[in-house]
């Protein structure tokens, strides 16, 4: 199996836990016969960024990853530029079966997707509560408790440490109260409790970097911690997958005799301090402590240091105390360190998690004093192997340092309590069996996977996914061996790669240093490209500055007309003001002079009131009379509908008479028309009449001439009978009577 | 003189591909009296085609490969199985035009001389887009598939070359050749899976003094429906590809060209290696392994350049 292990940092530049757990786990996993490749990063500003150099020791590669950008930059600190990406070239290059996450800081999370990517799975193990939280000590910057999970917080704790970069110029992100500047913890504080502008604005921020984080390293195929309070925080935080507990082991060696040839002394309680003199690992606490126990207790303290600042203090108490602050120390010295104490001391002022030094200190048969956390008390019960004294509080620390020099009995029942820790081949021996099933599911996807592939494809897939799963070394090996035979065979002689090969067998550093070189032209280039691409973009700011530039300037002359108009008009304004004084002054000779007609006007509506109160009285009556009124003219007005409808019938009536004479005369009109013709007509018929009369009467005349003539005729002819006759028939012709 | 063909065709799932491609084919077989046989190759692997070419095209012959073999050992399968003398290998998405297999049996029959002759091939009927008329060139040490810079108008005898245009290979996908020869030198198997198993087939021949030809009367047409990418990741159709290059440069290239090419791979592994590219690595290795896993030694060299 090839194991790939990602760490933040790796022995020998950095001895700290997670290191050289890190380490002692790749000495395990090839002494059970499986290769292992670590990839750690080196912090280093002078040397080329993401530049990679590999070498071999104890039969496992360590390649390092130089981060040398943005190391100012918290953010940028943590998540480098290209650094996740390095990892995904790493990943290539050695093609591991399982990737095994130990710390990321300096890498960023998104190394997960790199692996995955890959098809790699990984397995992640939480050391501390970096997955959800910068502030992964848990503490704040004044070294109280903070609620890691509480977003305001995490961004007050950066505001804090803001203030501390601005202050001094070495710190390590603390403050202890009793030894700091007043006003400096004064600003620290401010920042931590009171109202701070932006602080939503920077959580925000946080909150996105945090949740990018906890989501990339959800997506890891296994996720562990060593402890229940880590696991439980993860889990808090918003880890969607389980978080399984397994505590780590180490290596012992050696310290498994001294566990064993353990004896007790008769002298001083011999006090051991192991780790680094950062203000959050409390060993101002032990040493305060241990002030005023003479010399009952010696302290022996051993550590890197932090800030200048906290060290003048540790040495103050020291010296106080009669000890002296120990360098770092070589893990060779461990032994020897563990086997001239009789206790070792944790006095830290943060929760912990799973210290590595207390498994060493249990794997070398010492007892521990430890703070008092939820985090140790998984590891340390208290009485048992060990004493859990309440955390910083330094009267408790001297009792049970005191106590402890009194009583070697006690001590020596301590001692006799402590259990041996997971080995480290052990711990092995379960991530082996871990890694198996991770890899053993992940195969199985990749066979399904071939098995869709046509048959007559498979052989040909299966052979390519085997070199696939080869790193670029051993293709390289491959390659080279078998060009080599190829020239021989055909008599060709391919002393390049004989010069190659044994350039490349000898000397690892300068494969990697040549493949840096590539990888440096490659970037060189993608440099030159960004830089041309920042140019133009710089040139297009400058132009969109100028364009800027000149709509201020007309937006500042505008403005300076604007303002000239103002104070013109400002100027107007007070003339206008004067006049508004005047007017005001006039005003108030005109209120006062209105005041007294107003007290005039007040006793006049007195008056009037008086009045209009007999007006009132007067009102009502007339209302009463009014109401009488009301009541003749509503039989009045009934009366008055009743002729008005009478009214109206007449009205009718007078209207069709007017119609009919109308008519009428209309018709009279007609009719004189008509009688005018009809006169005309009976004028000329009178005329008629007239002609027919004068003829009737010539007529007659002449009939009567005739009826003379006749007349006379009979009497002339005939005689007076028919005369008679005649007369007779003129009777009878006119209605008369015969005569 | 009577030249009877066997088509044949191998085949995978693609029952649309292949009805359409049958229906091309009898259109140009109805031209033609001489007793032809469609014989498919189904390469499914579950007898599943054959079966249902038997219900729907009961006048088409069927073999059926037990397991999937891919193109090279179910071409075989058919050739030897046929019943004439005459193969026209045929890709299912290869689609003839009217005339194609009387101009090419045409050409073929004419001398001896020649190998195999291979229609002009027009990429999915664009007229003016054609895949054919490959020849090879030796560039860095490896050989590159290019077309020739001649003008062709599909349908039509070239001018300069009206008995075939010669070509560095015949298109395993569309080429009438004899059976007994093919039976006799078939495709090597160290070109498994698939590509190149047709470029060294011709190359053999012509090593041998013998014609490989485009006969541009004959039009196909190529309606990629890719029979190989459909099935297969990208990157594995590359790799074999570029591992089948590298075979194929080993088995024939001869002198300085060879030494050019083993010269231009030791750089390229120190390259490869520097750069952390992984993929050229592997493909070199696979060559490698099979080149050195097969017995035989490789044979005779046709793309000498002093």
């Amino acid at each position: 199996m090839r194991i790939a292990i990602l760490v933040h940092a790796f022995p020998p530049r950095s001895n700290t836990g997670v290191e050289v757990y890190s380490e002692s786990l790749a000495r395990a996993f090839v002494a059970a016969g499986h290769e292992v490749e670590v990839c750690a990063a080196r912090l280093e500003r002078t040397a080329l960024h993401l530049a990679q150099r590999r070498e071999v020791r104890e039969g496992f590669g360590v390649t390092w990853v130089t981060l040398s950008a943005e190391l100012d930059n918290e953010d940028l600190r943590r998540n480098s530029p290209g650094a996740a990406r390095a990892f995904g070239r790493f990943l290539d290059r050695e093609k591991p079966d399982v990737v095994h996450l130990q710390h990321v800081l300096g890498f960023g999370a998104e190394v997960v997707d790199e692996a995955r990517s890959r098809d790699i799975p990984v397995l992640f193990t939480a050391h501390d509560a970096f997955a959800f939280t910068d502030e992964y000590t848990l503490v704040a910057p004044d070294l109280s408790a903070l609620d890691p999970l509480d977003r305001l917080t995490r961004a007050r704790c950066r505001l804090a440490r803001g203030v501390l970069d601005g202050a001094l110029e070495h710190h390590d992100g603390y403050l202890v109260p009793e030894f700091a500047d007043p006003e400096l913890l004064g600003r620290v504080r401010k920042q931590l409790q009171g109202p701070t502008p932006g602080l939503e604005t920077l959580a925000a921020k946080i909150d996105e970097q945090v949740s990018r984080r906890l989501d990339a390293l959800d997506r890891a195929d296994y996720l562990e911690a060593p402890t229940e309070f880590l696991a439980d925080l993860l889990e808090k935080a918003g880890v969607g997958s389980t978080v399984h507990k397994r505590a780590c082991g180490i290596e012992q060696g050696a310290l498994e005799e001294l566990a064993a040839t353990r004896a007790g002394t008769d002298g001083p309680l011999r006090v051991l301090y192991l780790g680094g003199y950062f203000e959050h690992k409390g060993v101002h606490v032990l040493l305060e402590a241990a002030a005023g126990l003479g010399q009952t207790v010696s302290l022996t303290l051993r550590g890197c240091f932090g800030s200048s600042a906290y060290r003048t203090d540790l040495e103050r108490l020291a010296r106080d105390v009669g000890a002296s602050l120990g360098g770092p120390f070589e893990r060779a010295e461990i032994r020897d360190l563990l086997a001239g104490a009789d206790v070792l001391a944790l006095p830290s002022l943060w929760p912990e998690n799973a210290p590595f030094v207390l498994r060493e200190a249990f794997a070398a048969g010492l007892p521990v004093l430890v703070s008092d956390t939820p985090a140790l008390r998984e590891t340390v019960s208290d009485g048992l192997a060990g004493r859990c004294v309440p955390m910083g509080d330094v009267s408790a620390w001297r009792s049970v340092l005191e106590e402890l020099a009194g009583d070697r009995a006690s001590l020596a029942a301590l001692a006799r309590n402590v259990c041996p820790p997971k080995t480290i081949e052990q711990d092995a021996r379960e991530l082996l069996e871990l890694y198996r099933g991770l890899i053993t599911s992940r195969r199985e996807g990749c066979e399904r996977r071939l098995a869709r592939l046509p048959r007559h494809v498979q052989d040909f897939a299966g052979r390519h996914a085997a070199l696939d799963r080869l790193s670029v070394r051993e293709l390289c090996a491959r390659g080279i061996e078998g060009l080599l035979q190829l020239g021989l065979r055909e008599g060709v002689e391919l002393q390049e790669l004989q010069g190659a090969q044994e350039m490349l067998a000898q000397s690892e550093r300068l494969r990697e240093r040549l493949a840096d070189a590539t990888r440096s032209d490659l970037w060189r280039q993608e440099l030159e490209l960004s830089k041309d691409r920042a140019l133009q973009h710089a040139l297009e700011q400058v132009a969109a500055l100028n364009e800027r530039a000149s709509s201020e300037e007309q937006r500042a002359n505008w403005e300076r007309g604007l303002r000239e108009e103002r104070e013109s008009r400002l100027a107007s304004g007070e003339l206008a003001l004067e006049d508004l004084r005047e007017q005001c002054a006039w005003l108030v000779g005109v209120t006062r002079a209105r005041e007294q007609e107003l007290e005039w006007r007040v006793s006049e509506l007195t008056s009037r009131s008086e009045e209009l109160s007999w007006n009132q009285e007067q009102l009502e009556e007339s209302r009463a009379e009014l109401g009488e009124w009301q009541a003749q003219f509503d039989q009045r007005a009934a009366k008055l509908t009743v002729v008005q409808g009478e009214l109206d019938l007449v009205r009718d009536d007078r209207d069709r008479v007017l119609d009919d004479r109308e008519a009428a005369r209309t018709h009279e009109g007609f009719l004189e028309g008509e009688l005018g013709g009809q006169a005309e007509q009976l004028d000329s018929l009178r005329k008629q009449l007239e002609g027919l009369c004068a003829e009737v009467d010539w007529r007659a005349k002449e009939m009567d001439l005739a009826c003379d003539d006749g007349d006379s005729f009979p009497q002339r002819v005939l005689g007076g009978d028919l005369q008679r006759r005649l007369k007779q028939w003129r009777a009878e012709d006119e209605g008369g009577e015969p005569s | 003189m009577n030249h009877p063909v066997t088509i044949v065709i191998p085949s995978l799932a693609d029952r649309e591909l292949l009805l359409a491609g049958l229906a091309a084919l009898r259109t140009d077989l109805a031209t033609r009296t001489e007793g032809d046989e469609i014989l498919v190759v189904d390469d499914s692997g579950q007898g599943r085609l054959a079966e249902w070419l038997g219900q729907e095209e009961p006048g088409v012959r069927t073999v059926a490969n037990t397991r999937n073999l891919g193109f090279g050992a179910s071409l075989l399968a058919g050739v030897q199985s046929a019943r004439h003398e005459l193969i026209f290998a045929l890709n299912p998405d290869v689609h003839v035009r009217p005339g194609c297999l009387n101009a090419l049996v045409e050409t073929l029959t004419a001398s001896p001389a020649v190998w195999a002759v291979s229609p002009f091939v027009l990429l999915n009927g664009d007229e003016v887009t054609d895949e054919s008329l490959p020849d090879l060139e030796v560039s860095e040490g490896l050989p590159r598939i290019v077309r020739k810079s001649l003008e062709v108008t599909p349908g039509e005898p070239h001018s300069e070359f009206p008995g075939g245009v010669p070509v560095a290979f015949a298109l395993g996908g569309a080429c009438l050749f004899r059976r007994d020869e093919f039976l006799s030198e078939p495709f090597d198997e160290r070109f498994e899976p698939f590509y190149w198993e047709d470029v060294d087939l011709s190359q053999r021949a012509l090593t041998a003094g013998r014609r490989v030809l485009v006969d541009p009367r004959a039009v196909v047409e190529h309606h990629h429906r890719g029979t190989i990418g459909a099935h297969v990741p990208e990157t594995l159709v590359r790799a074999a590809i570029e591992k089948n290059r590298l075979l194929f440069a080993w088995k024939h290239l001869r002198g300085a060209a060879l030494e050019q090419n083993l010269h231009a791979l030791a750089a390229r592994v120190i390259e490869h290696g520097l750069a952390e590219d992984r993929e050229e690595l592997i493909w070199l290795a696979l060559a490698l392994e099979q080149e050195f896993s097969a017995s035989g030694e490789p044979s005779g060299g046709g793309l000498d350049r002093p």
